[in-house]
Formats: C-alpha cells, sequence, structure tokens
C-alpha cells in the first residue's frame, strides 16, 4: 500500500519510533474532534506536560484545519501518530485536485509554528491517492527540571 | 477560640453554645448505665452539628464531596463529645474543633490510598484543576499526568481520563471560575510589547480579525503566539488556570479560523 506516513526517515527526527497510529476520516472539519481526542490521549499517554498536551492537541487541529479546505470533496484525511521517546510526530495529509501548499505566510500557520517545534509541509504528485498535500508536526517533551 | 463559638452559629440565633455546657456536666455526672447518656449524648452532638458543618465546608474543592467531609467532620463531632471533660476549665468548642479537623485531615490522608471511588467527574476534575496549579506554581511549568497523579494519590489512567473528558467538553466550563469581569486593558497587559503585536497584526493582516475579538481572547492569542509564552505562563499572568487558558484558546481559533475563510 502507498502510505504516505511511511516516507523516509524524516530528517531531524532524533528519535525512533516506537509505535504507531494512523486515523482515517472524511475530510470534514466536523470530524476532527476524533483527530483532537486522539492526539490529546496519545500526549498525556506520553506523559507530556499539559501545556505540551495542549500544544500538541491544538496545532494538530490547526494543521487539519488547513488540510480540509484543499482536499478533494469526500476525501480522506489521514493522520499517522508517530511514538517516539521524547516526541510525537504527527503527519496529517490528504488528497488535492490543486498540488499547492497551504500558505506558510499568514496566521494559520504561525500558529502551528508556535505550537509545534518543528512544522513542514509537503506535495507529494501521483500518488495512488492522486496528488497529496501533507503537513508533518513534531512536539517534543520538555527536559523536566 | 471565642471567635470559633461564635462563627459555626448558622443555625442558632442564640449566636453560641454555651447554653449547652451544663449538659457536658450532666453526661459527665451520670452513671455509665443511666439510659438518659445516650439521650443526652445525642443532643449534644445534634446541637453542635452545625459546627462540623462549618468545618467540612472549610476544606472544599479539595476533590471529596462535601457530605463526606461532613459525615467526617460529625465523627470527629462524635468523639469530640465523648472525650471532653467540662471539669479541666477548658470550653467544648476548643476541645472539639481541633478534634474534627483533625478528623478531616485524616480522612484526606487516608483517603488517598484508599479504594478509589470514582468521583463525581465534577468533584475530580475540579481537584485535578487545583493541583495542576499548585504544581504549575512550585515546577515552574505544567505538570504532567504522573505528577498530578502522584500529589492526588489518583490513578494515573483517572487522571488522564478526567483530563480528556475536560478536553472534550472545553467551552462547557466545567468549574472555571469566572474573572472576566477584569478590567485591565490590553495595553496594561501587553505593555511595551504592542510594537511586535503591531508588526505581526500588519504582516498577517490580523488586525480586523483580532480587533473583532474580545480583549481576553485577544490577549490570549497576542500572548501565545505573538509573544510565545507557555499556556500556563499566561495563566499566570492573567490569573487565571491554564485550563482556562487552553479553552479560551481552542475557542478563539476556531473562531479565528471561520473569520480568516469567510474573509478569503
Amino acid at each position: 500500500m502507498n502510505d504516505v506516513g511511511n516516507a523516509a526517515p524524516q530528517p531531524g527526527s532524533s528519535d525512533l519510533e516506537l509505535a504507531a497510529i494512523e486515523l482515517r476520516l472524511t475530510a470534514g472539519s466536523e470530524y476532527l474532534s476524533t483527530v483532537r481526542a486522539v492526539a490529546a490521549d496519545l500526549a498525556l499517554q506520553r506523559d507530556m506536560t499539559l501545556d505540551e498536551v495542549d500544544d500538541l492537541r491544538l496545532a494538530v487541529d490547526e494543521a487539519c484545519s488547513m488540510l480540509v479546505p484543499l482536499a478533494v470533496p469526500g476525501a480522506e484525511l489521514r493522520c499517522r501518530f508517530s511514538l517516539a521517546e521524547r516526541e510525537i510526530r504527527v503527519r496529517c495529509s490528504v488528497p488535492v485536485s490543486t498540488p499547492e501548499l497551504p500558505p506558510t505566510d499568514g496566521f494559520p500557520w504561525q500558529v502551528l509554528m508556535t505550537l509545534a517545534d518543528s512544522v513542514r509541509s509537503e506535495v507529494e504528485r501521483g500518488t495512488a491517492d492522486g496528488d497529496v498535500v501533507w503537513i508533518e508536526l513534531a512536539k517534543q517533551k520538555v527536559d523536566r527540571a | 477560640m471565642t471567635q470559633r463559638r461564635r462563627g459555626p452559629a448558622r443555625s442558632d440565633s442564640r449566636g453560641g453554645y454555651d447554653h449547652l455546657a451544663p449538659l457536658f456536666v450532666e453526661l459527665r455526672d451520670l452513671p455509665e448505665d443511666d439510659p438518659k447518656r445516650a439521650e443526652l449524648r445525642e443532643r449534644l452532638v445534634t446541637e453542635h452539628l452545625p459546627v462540623a458543618e462549618n468545618i467540612a465546608r472549610r476544606y472544599r474543592n479539595r476533590g471529596v464531596p462535601h457530605q463526606d467531609l461532613a459525615q467526617v467532620a460529625a465523627v470527629g463531632l462524635m468523639h469530640a463529645v465523648d472525650r471532653f471533660d467540662p471539669g479541666r476549665g477548658a470550653d467544648f468548642m476548643s476541645f472539639a474543633v481541633p478534634t474534627m479537623v483533625g478528623e478531616v485531615r485524616r480522612h484526606f490522608r487516608d483517603s488517598s490510598w484508599l479504594v478509589h471511588v470514582p468521583r463525581p467527574l465534577k468533584e475530580r476534575h475540579a481537584s485535578i484543576a487545583g493541583a495542576a496549579a499548585d504544581l504549575t506554581a512550585e515546577l515552574g511549568r505544567s505538570p504532567t499526568p504522573s505528577e498530578l497523579a502522584g500529589r492526588l494519590g489518583m490513578p494515573k489512567q483517572e487522571v488522564i481520563e478526567s483530563l480528556l473528558v475536560a478536553g472534550a467538553q472545553r467551552g462547557t466550563s466545567l468549574d472555571e471560575p469566572s474573572h472576566d469581569d477584569s478590567t485591565a486593558s490590553i495595553g496594561d497587559r501587553l505593555g511595551t510589547e504592542d510594537e511586535a503585536l503591531a508588526h505581526a497584526e500588519n504582516r498577517l493582516a490580523l488586525r480586523p480579525l483580532l480587533a473583532s475579538l474580545p480583549e481576553r481572547e485577544r490577549t490570549v492569542i497576542v500572548l501565545r503566539f505573538f509573544h510565545n509564552m507557555t499556556q500556563s505562563e499566561i495563566a499566570g499572568r492573567l490569573g487565571i488556570s491554564q485550563m482556562h487558558v487552553s479553552r479560551l484558546l481552542a475557542r478563539t481559533l476556531a473562531q479565528l479560523r471561520r473569520g480568516l475563510l469567510s474573509d478569503g
């Protein structure tokens, strides 16, 4: 299967993936509460601080909200949560009809950059799902005093 | 101690319990097997119950239901009635209050290792919010679920579930004390940092959207996304809880998103 979440190891990803969870849902903002809940649960289970948990939850929500309007109508939004010792990495992707990156000069991108430790976005052309746009973000556990 | 005598007299129009003092002497002087003892004891306990109630109320919002505490304080009251010796010169209240407080405190200590009866959601969330605020102040950052569980003597999974429910219900305000009437202006809050904001507003064409937000929401957005303060730092600055900041942020981001979409 052609899974966009399985692209080559991420540059800047210092941590080995311990486990992964992937959600697939109809790309509609009304279904994002499920993604938020999963993001929060994973972050809490990984014992992140409440600030980090909320940052991740808000960041995932923001990334998905950026992608949903770009998606081919009725298409699937995929969110792959990759768990490592010290970080959670999430890649959200949708098939698009116009292979363009989400704008990085607006407030939503600013929100992502603030909430996550790293954010990037790419277009992959001609996958099994057609052209796909993804946003990947990582939230790290800060060293505890 | 005189204040304590006066304080809890909620249901006592005479404003004190001195009139009961002779009953303690009477109780002490009755023979052990006198059936009147039980009657007297019951009356003394019943008449002093408002004091127990009052002590229980002092410990509210700490994750134990009020009724439980009132009951525990009442047990303390019974012990106090049984042990009080009116011949020693002290009045009953100065003996009973510490006894009841001790009983309540012991309950808090013990209930941290007793069976974890699922508490009503609201109670549990209130205690987690309280512990989160305390720990944030102590650690200088927000706590983890493990730290909260340790502080509350609650299983970690219970903490996580409660936080998830609270998160899922964000916006419906579980217990948040309202500080929304605070009147400091955004200028007061942000001081000289306003320059950074002006820059960002121009760059991101945010000014009309930000201007459309209520002041508190705008302040939270600006501090989080333009001054890069953490939720806990914002909470400290505005004198509200981190969970409240979290709710405000989620709600406002959704609102801004709708605004940005309709503009574009």
